[in-house]
């Protein structure tokens, strides 16, 4: 153990040298460089990989400030490279990270690098069986709330890169494990308009791993298979069921929002939600009597949030026996991967793989182009 | 005999004060082996993690909660002191609602342009609750001008605090939840949130509202037997008041624009120091409550790294109001 640790100080200590040496040298220009190549994106506009000589760059672009950078990373996997100093220099392929959000999980297991991830946030949350596994064997620290992340802890696990979710704040944790050396990046996939631009957020975290052949591919199947099940839906024969959405919380029903992921998967898989004008992103919150006179004759409910089942739901609030997917039993939650602890892939996995999240919207509103289908991410409630 | 028991009282405090700041440097989250520590101290070789810890993380933590305490403790005792009402405190003006207010502006309504506010970094939140706390601070100020008795600028302060909490809870409904948690964790309050580079200015806004306090020592006394007998004496109370209030704000405001919310210190301390010195002299309790302040919330951080909380530790603002809560709880029976 003790070998160990010093072995791990020395590699630190290495990549630390490394970086004086590069800030000590004579910068290398880096605005006016040519890349050699740049990585075409698809649906991403959060970032941006673009291939020099020596190195990568990564432009991570503010998402509530349009056409704004808010950092950008040169990778290379020459410890004695040259980088512009306009931004952070990270070493590749990283061999240890510590991942502030389970929206990576499912990412870095596609990429099989899950046995890197030395620290994650609120490990009892996990659904990912290999994190989980890690954080079983105390291979994977918990470092807590990830919005109030364990600096001491994550100080002393050393890792190479500390990958962190932006909120639209400065993160005071992240500016002190930056100026303690460790590079901490940002990764704002949630933060993307369409399903497969958020699932093309492989492509970034694979740079840092050197994995980027295997994310085109991974990614390009992913796409595949949801532009597919989108031309599924024009053969659907029945009319478009009419979506009821979200839950009631003390009066305020919170419905998505016209332009959330969940609007979408409703558009793609054919289902008629009457907010699609919509232009709020986030959730809509509707007094109980709106969504009643509304949405009362519905077809399906999704995304029930407050009941495992339509018993607890009818205990909870008797006036959903109002609602006709109710009384019919057409109620479906996202709870069909979850752990006893809280963890659910519908937070994790569904990130990385829309595809398999939109085949079970198709088959919730139109059962006879997916026969046989087996439920992902839905489950409906008894 | 008296004098002996107060000073010996206060070299007790002091080095009180000084065990606690080193426990709360060597206990952690992290466990950092205490030859490490000699040697971090010391500056001898160590390990560049702990040393970071220790140095760039534990250390301003440390100065904090001293400010902090000492800051939130003073402004308590002027509030009580000034509306001659045990319960009162530091947000009794109102001011840490308008510094509420003003985070929460910036963090859930300002969801284009505020976040970053501009690349100011760790300061965009700061600047939010200075200005939201000044705004308040200016209008109880006019308010203490125009209002000739004690309880209408109490009221006064209280009516702006309620519309501070109104407003931020309008904000809250209309925000998603990430934008809701960043404001959350804020009101949790957070003493490692300040770093070096914020610390001088931190200082400087505790150490003029505690020169200012301590200029108003002999006018607090005055206060004590009421403002009909001050008047009497020739004491200018509406001007005694505008600066007390001024002091406050500094102390107060100063504190929650940078830690966040600390609640229940500044209610509790001055009645822990006037039961310890037995005494109403705020010759007395002025510095006893700096010492009893400082002390109190370095054992509250120290509480909050406990061991067995998993990756987490404990938001200080619960953690101060899970000790000061029953000390005014014990207050109330004492005296009944």
């Amino acid at each position: 153990m003790e070998q160990l640790l010093s072995v791990k100080y020395l590699l630190y200590i290495t990549f630390l040298s490394g970086l004086l040496s590069c800030t000590n040298g004579k910068p290398a220009s880096g605005r006016d460089d040519k890349p050699l190549y740049s990585q075409q994106l698809t649906y991403a506009k959060g970032f941006s990989i673009d291939y020099f000589k020596d190195y990568k760059r990564l432009i991570v672009y503010n998402p509530w400030q349009s056409g704004q950078e808010l950092e950008r990373y040169y990778l290379t996997s020459d410890s004695n490279c040259q980088t512009p100093l306009d931004g952070r220099r990270i070493l590749t392929p990283v061999r240890s990270i510590v991942s502030g959000s389970c929206t990576h999980y499912a990412f870095l297991d596609m990429l099989g690098v899950t046995r890197q991830v030395t620290g994650i946030c609120e490990a009892r949350r996990v659904y990912n069986p290999s994190i989980r596994q890690g954080c079983l064997e105390k291979r994977i620290a918990d470092l807590g709330d990830p919005f109030r992340m364990n600096v001491e802890r994550c100080l002393m696990l050393k890792p190479e890169l500390v990958m962190i979710s932006g909120f639209n704040q400065y993160d005071e944790n992240a500016g002190r494990l930056s100026d303690a050396g460790i590079p901490v990046v940002f990764n704002n996939e949630w933060m993307e308009q369409d399903l497969l631009a958020r699932a093309e957020w492989i492509r970034y975290i694979a740079c840092f791993f050197e994995k980027e052949a295997l994310a085109d591919s991974l990614f390009r199947l992913t796409e595949q298979r949801y532009r597919q099940l989108v031309a599924l839906t024009g053969k659907a024969q029945g009319k478009k069921p009419l979506i009821l959405s979200g839950d009631n919380f003390r009066g305020t029903w919170y419905q998505p929002g016209g332009r959330s992921f969940t609007a979408q998967l409703f558009r793609d898989a054919g289902g008629r939600y009457i907010y699609h004008a919509d232009t709020t992103r986030g959730s809509i919150p509707l007094s109980f009597e709106q969504v009643y006179k509304d949405l009362a004759e519905a077809d399906v409910w999704v995304g029930a949030t407050n009941g495992a089942s339509l018993k607890e739901l009818q205990a909870l609030d008797q006036r959903y026996t109002l609602f006709r997917p109710f009384r019919e039993g057409n109620v479906y939650a996202y709870t069909n991967r979850i752990t006893p602890e809280g963890g659910n892939d519908f937070w994790e996995g569904a990130v990385a793989r829309p595809d398999l999240l939109l085949a079970d919207f198709i088959c919730l509103f139109h059962p006879e182009l997916l026969p046989g289908h087996e439920w992902t991410y839905l489950k409906k409630l008894k | 005999m008296f004098r002996y028991k107060t000073s010996a009282l206060f070299v007790m405090l002091v080095l009180l004060m000084v065990v606690l700041a080193l426990a709360d440097l060597a206990f952690g989250s992290v466990r950092i082996p205490f030859d490490q520590l000699l040697a971090v101290i010391t500056g001898a070789d160590s390990d560049q993690a702990y040393r970071e810890i220790l140095l760039n993380y534990r250390l301003p933590k440390v100065i904090t909660a001293i400010l902090a305490g000492t800051a939130l403790s003073v402004a308590g005792l002027l509030m009580q002191t000034l509306f001659r009402n045990p319960l009162a405190g530091p947000d009794v003006l109102g001011i840490n609602a308008g510094a509420g207010l003003g985070v929460a502006l910036i963090t859930m309504l300002a969801s284009g342009t505020g976040g970053m506010l501009l690349g100011m970094g760790s300061w965009g939140l700061v600047a939010a609750a200075i200005i939201g706390a000044a705004a308040v601070l200016l209008l109880v100020l006019l308010t203490s001008i125009r209002v000739p008795d004690l309880v209408s600028l109490l009221i006064v302060g209280m009516m702006f605090g309620y519309i501070g909490g109104a407003l931020t809870s309008v904000f809250q409904n209309i925000s998603n939840p990430d934008t809701l948690k960043v404001f959350i964790v804020w009101t949790f309050g957070s003493l490692s949130a300040v770093s070096w580079s914020m610390m001088p200015a931190l200082l400087l806004v505790v150490g003029l509202g505690l020169a200012l306090s301590c200029l108003l020592i002999k006018s607090l006394n005055v206060l004590l037997i009421g403002e009909h007998y001050a008047k009497g004496l020739g004491v200018s109370v509406i001007r005694i008041r505008f600066l007390l209030i001024l002091a406050t704000a500094l102390l107060a405001g100063g504190v929650t624009a940078f830690a966040g919310p600390v609640t229940f210190i500044g209610v509790t301390v001055p009645h822990i120091a006037r039961g310890l010195f037995k005494s109403w002299d705020h010759r007395i309790i002025l510095p006893a409550s700096i010492l009893c302040g400082s002390c109190l919330l370095l054992l509250c951080d120290i509480v909050t790294q406990l061991p067995g909380l998993g990756g987490n530790t404990l938001p200080i603002n619960s953690v101060t109001a899970l000790f000061g809560a029953p000390i005014i709880i014990w207050i109330i029976l004492k005296r009944a």
